[in-house]
């Protein structure tokens, strides 16, 4: 047979609003969507490359905390960026490597949640706890490039031990 | 076990699968334990795939979509239905059709 099928994509990737199409068919039928990110916004937490899974709204609690994907109304741009906060039902998003927040998204602008992150080969636990709500903390503060250079210095088996029982 | 593919039979899209044109391309995602994976599952089908894909609506059998398609591909009888029944057999084994 010819190859009337192909498995992957020759020549090019996929756009924004495309991927944004697909993710919204996806969670039309209740699927998760598993795709490739762009950009360091979001770095520590999610970095350049890193492969992240979305599942549909509504997510569990206040969402305050969750690294959501959305579409900036302004520019029509595809974000996956922290809610950072809440005003009258309306979240505020930030990246965490970003110093400003984006702006107010309506709640039905908000498409699906990060609730895995994959890089290299290991998949990246992506905490939901309360932890989160000092991850808001840190990020509405810009303090999480900082905290992200502290991390660095920190002696590998305690490392491994924070990672476990505190933040990721 | 393998699935005989016969002209008679009738095939549609699964309600598994996600599949849009994007900016030209048609493009495939089949949905996997819950999860639509654009990252590892992607997949495109060209125009004559794509016209095939167009024509499984679980009403017409594939000899009827083959017909269809002499109308619009320069190829013999013989080699259209050929390539529908590979084509579909590539689809069914990836679950991205079913039977109807």
């Amino acid at each position: 047979m010819a190859d009337y099928l192909t498995q992957g994509l020759e020549g090019f990737s996929l756009s924004g609003e495309a991927t944004v199409e697909l993710m919204q068919a996806a969670f039309r039928k209740g699927a998760c969507f598993r795709f490739q990110v762009k950009g360091y916004s979001m770095s520590p937490f999610i970095k350049d490359n890193d492969i992240i899974t979305l599942a549909p709204i509504p997510f569990p609690g206040s969402g305050l905390g969750k690294t959501v994907a959305c579409v900036l109304p302004a520019n029509n741009k595809l974000l996956v960026h922290r809610i950072v906060g809440r005003k009258n039902g309306h979240y505020l998003i930030k990246g965490d490597n970003v110093a400003k927040a984006d702006s107010l998204i309506p709640k039905e602008d908000i498409l699906g949640y990060v609730t895995s992150i994959e890089r290299g080969n290991k998949t990246i636990f992506f905490s939901l706890g309360l932890e989160r709500l000092v991850i808001v903390f840190l990020s509405k503060n810009n303090l999480l490039p900082l905290f992200s250079s502290l991390w660095r210095i920190i002696p590998g088996p305690l490392r491994g031990f924070l990672k476990c029982k505190v933040i990721l | 076990m393998k699935t005989k593919i016969d002209l008679k039979n009738k095939y549609l899209p699964s309600e598994d699968v996600v599949a849009r044109d994007v900016h030209g391309e048609f493009i495939i995602i089949p949905i996997t334990s819950g999860i639509a994976d654009s990252d590892d599952e992607i997949f495109s089908l060209n125009e004559f795939g794509r016209a095939i894909w167009e024509k499984l609506d679980g009403k017409r059998d594939l000899k009827g979509v083959a017909s269809i398609l002499s109308s619009r591909f320069v190829a013999t009888a013989g080699e259209i239905e050929n390539d529908v029944l590979g084509l579909v057999d590539e689809l069914l084994k990836r679950k991205m059709v079913v039977k109807a």
